[in-house]
């Protein structure tokens, strides 16, 4: 049974290296997206709180296909009425990196939520102490708070890591080989969905083993040292 | 300079390239190759299966270039409305509904639609005796849910699957009483194995089956689907056409 | 005007997948969240073995895609002889619908034993200390100290994962079910426009998405979580 999926493993891994590429690739954009955002929620001006509280609602509410969708077929209709009225042919964006923006900024919606709720509990003392020390509050954000921010957070960006890159397999739909629809092919070359599945189960428990392996090694230093 | 001559040679080149005409630009053809012997991809990652033969066949014999892409079914549609593909390759059913919203070619192949069971299932009491048993079939097919409801009741419960795979699974297990589908894939696919078998015999009836399979265009196309039906015409009528059914499903087409 | 805008299939599918969405939503976040805690106690409280095995099951159920669980549950379980009599099959297995809430539940409650844990994990070692100095057993520690502090923490992220799993209920189409995502994209399939009705459902999304923000914001004001740490400019 096993030699029906055996030829496909080269095949099926490319799909696995693709996945873990374009989240691994996603996710620290989505963080510096988040932080920023988080910020901003927290900020005296009014128009750019608002703004920071809409993009989060407004991104972690579309359906992610939408966005997807949105992101490469609207850019392409964006370019196509560009070349019409002013004869300039820019090349599109590929699928990944329609992939990637998508996804980025949808994530980052994610994230600033995350962030937020721990900006929102962090102890003053440690900020007021920074400001004692006569930094200036940029460097306070720099050194203080970002680098407690992002050890605290840690969990709860792992779990963002993985639905990550469950949801990166939409991106197949335009066009990204990546390992969901890779196995759905290999399913239909061999006609054996179960046994395709069971493998891919096993792929994808391997990219999360190695997230978790890189987690647990950041939340053990943090814990040492204080520090990320 | 010789650096900024380059770069106006090549700047030159590439906007020239996007200009209609400067190359026999290829046909984009999308296919979704996940389903053996359709299309799928075979252990070297190349695509194969009858409907990318046909279309090989097809471009040799308007001696045009074809570029065929593996689109999942999900955004194949999305892909040729955007222009990402220009035909959709995947033979499908010719509904009123797409022929009014997209060019067709002409008919590649008439299916009748058919209700399976699992061998041992008592078929004695026909197509009345699915009545009240949940129906499966593939999800989002009209066509299909049509059938059904016309031959078991406007009430009936009609699962949609995501792949025949899977529907026959839950016929194995019990969770629906009749897998409906094509005869063509039923009988090739499936009841071939001597495990299942029909309910009844396949309906042609064109009330429900339209106006058989074919492949999909951009509304407009009409440059394009003339060509691709010059090469259909071409490949139908030798022998090839019959060889590669056989080839790959063991079974002839009926065209008409 | 796109004419699917007009036609019942369209209105009916969307209002009976909403029904299902909120169905599965409200019911795999219960679920989850009763089984997610006691998992995440396991882990950061639990001795060794329980905290490994609490590990292990976070692990395979957040690691392996719900596509694949949903698949693997409900196609590959019936292939089990031993199974189909039990009382599994009847009261789950047997109904796509069952069987997707329990598939859900399962997989939610690794994603919010992690959330429950991160907080857990996020207070401060000073409190529990002094929590300790004054002479409180770890059970009121817990009660008072604990779990205020963390609730707070992770009440946003709670929102987050009650919107994750709204979205990712639209899966159980592969078992046939059929949510608010998934019912209109088949329609959308029949009149040939598969662009209109992911907008409609977006409109859907982002009026729910906006109910479970408010939610988390009153839920945070009522609990008087702080504005915000920030210092001016």
């Amino acid at each position: 049974m096993y030699d029906t999926v055996a030829p496909f493993l080269g095949f099926w891994t490319v799909g696995t290296i693709v996945t873990l590429g374009l989240s691994a690739a996603v996710f620290p954009a989505a963080l510096a997206i988040g932080l920023v955002a988080a910020f901003s929620r927290f900020s005296n001006v009014a128009a750019i709180a608002r703004l920071a509280r809409a993009y989060s609602s407004l991104f972690r509410g579309l359906p992610e296909l939408l966005v997807i969708f949105a992101v490469y077929f609207g850019s392409s209709i964006l370019l196509q009425k560009l070349k019409a009225t002013s004869g300039v042919a820019l090349p599109g964006l590929s699928p990944f990196v329609a992939a990637f923006i998508a996804l980025a900024v949808q994530f980052g919606a994610y994230a600033s939520v995350v962030f937020a709720d721990w900006l929102r509990v962090f102890p003053k003392g440690l900020i007021e102490a920074g400001a004692a020390v006569g930094m200036s509050p940029a460097r306070v954000r720099r050194r203080i708070i970002i680098p407690i921010l992002l050890r605290q957070a840690t969990p709860s960006l792992g779990n963002l890591f993985l639905v990550l890159l469950k949801i990166s397999a939409l991106a197949s739909l335009i066009g990204v080989e990546e390992l969901s629809r890779r196995t759905g092919i290999v399913a239909g070359s061999t006609r054996e969905p179960l046994l395709c599945y069971s493998v891919a189960a096993l792929l994808y428990l391997c990219i999360s083993a190695i997230a978790g392996l890189l987690q647990a090694y950041i939340e053990r230093r943090a814990r040492r040292t204080g520090r990320v | 300079m010789q650096m900024t001559r380059i770069l106006a040679m090549a700047a030159g080149l590439w906007l020239a390239s996007t200009l209609p005409g400067f190359a026999d630009e290829p046909i984009r053809i999308g296919i979704d190759a996940s389903y053996r012997p359709f299309a799928y991809v075979d252990e070297q990652g190349n695509l194969a299966g009858f409907e990318v033969e046909l279309a090989k066949a097809v471009c040799e014999e308007i001696k045009a270039k074809c570029d065929i892409s593996n689109v999942p079914w999900d955004g194949i549609f999305a892909a040729l409305e955007a222009d990402k593909i220009d035909m959709v390759g995947t033979t499908v059913t010719k509904t009123p509904e797409r022929a009014a919203k997209y060019d067709t070619s002409i008919t590649i192949n008439r299916v009748g639609y058919g209700f399976m069971v699992p061998e041992s299932t008592d078929i004695s009491k026909g197509i009345e005796g699915l009545k009240g048993q949940p129906i499966g079939t593939i999800n989002g097919t009209e066509p299909y849910y049509k059938f059904i409801r016309g031959m078991v009741g406007d009430d009936a419960d009609i699962r949609g699957y995501p792949s025949p795979d899977a529907a026959v699974l839950d016929l194995d297990a019990g969770r629906i009483g009749a897998f409906m589908s094509d005869n063509f894939q039923l009988q090739g696919q499936f009841i071939s194995t001597g495990k299942y078998k029909f309910v009844a015999e396949p309906d042609y009836d064109s009330k429900w089956t339209g106006a058989g399979r074919g492949w999909i265009f951009r509304k407009g196309s009409d440059a394009l689907v003339k060509r691709i039906d010059e090469g259909l015409k071409g490949v139908m009528a030798k022998p090839i056409f019959q060889e590669m059914a056989m080839k790959h499903f063991g079974m002839r087409l009926r065209t008409e | 005007m796109p004419d699917i805008l007009f036609q019942d299939k369209l209105w009916s599918a969307v209002f009976s997948g909403l029904v299902v969405t909120l169905a599965l939503t409200v019911f795999s976040m219960i679920l989850g969240l009763a089984l997610g805690t006691i998992v995440a106690v396991a882990r950061v409280h639990g001795g060794r073995w329980l905290s490994l095995a609490a590990g292990a099951y976070v692990f395979v159920l957040r690691g392996v895609p719900l596509l694949i669980l949903l698949f693997l549950f409900y196609y590959g379980l019936p292939r089990i002889p031993l199974l189909r009599g039990t009382w599994f099959w009847d009261l789950v297995l047997v109904s796509p619908f069952r069987t997707a809430l329990f598939v859900l539940a399962l997989n939610n409650s690794a994603y919010l034993a992690e959330i429950i844990r991160g907080g857990l994990l996020g207070v401060q070692r000073g409190l529990v200390e002094a929590g300790r100095a004054v002479g409180m057993s770890s059970f009121l520690i817990f009660k008072r100290v604990e779990a205020p502090i963390a609730l707070r923490a992770i009440l946003g992220n709670l929102g987050n994962e009650t919107i994750a799993v709204m979205k990712a209920s639209a899966i159980t189409s592969v078992i046939t079910v059929h949510d608010l995502m998934g019912g209109p994209t088949v329609v959308g399939n029949l009149y040939l426009d598969p662009f209109t009705p992911l907008l409609v459902v977006g409109v859907f999304y982002l009026a729910l998405v906006a109910v479970i923000d408010f939610g988390v914001g009153r839920a945070q004001s009522w609990l008087k979580v702080s504005a915000g740490p920030m210092p001016s400019g």
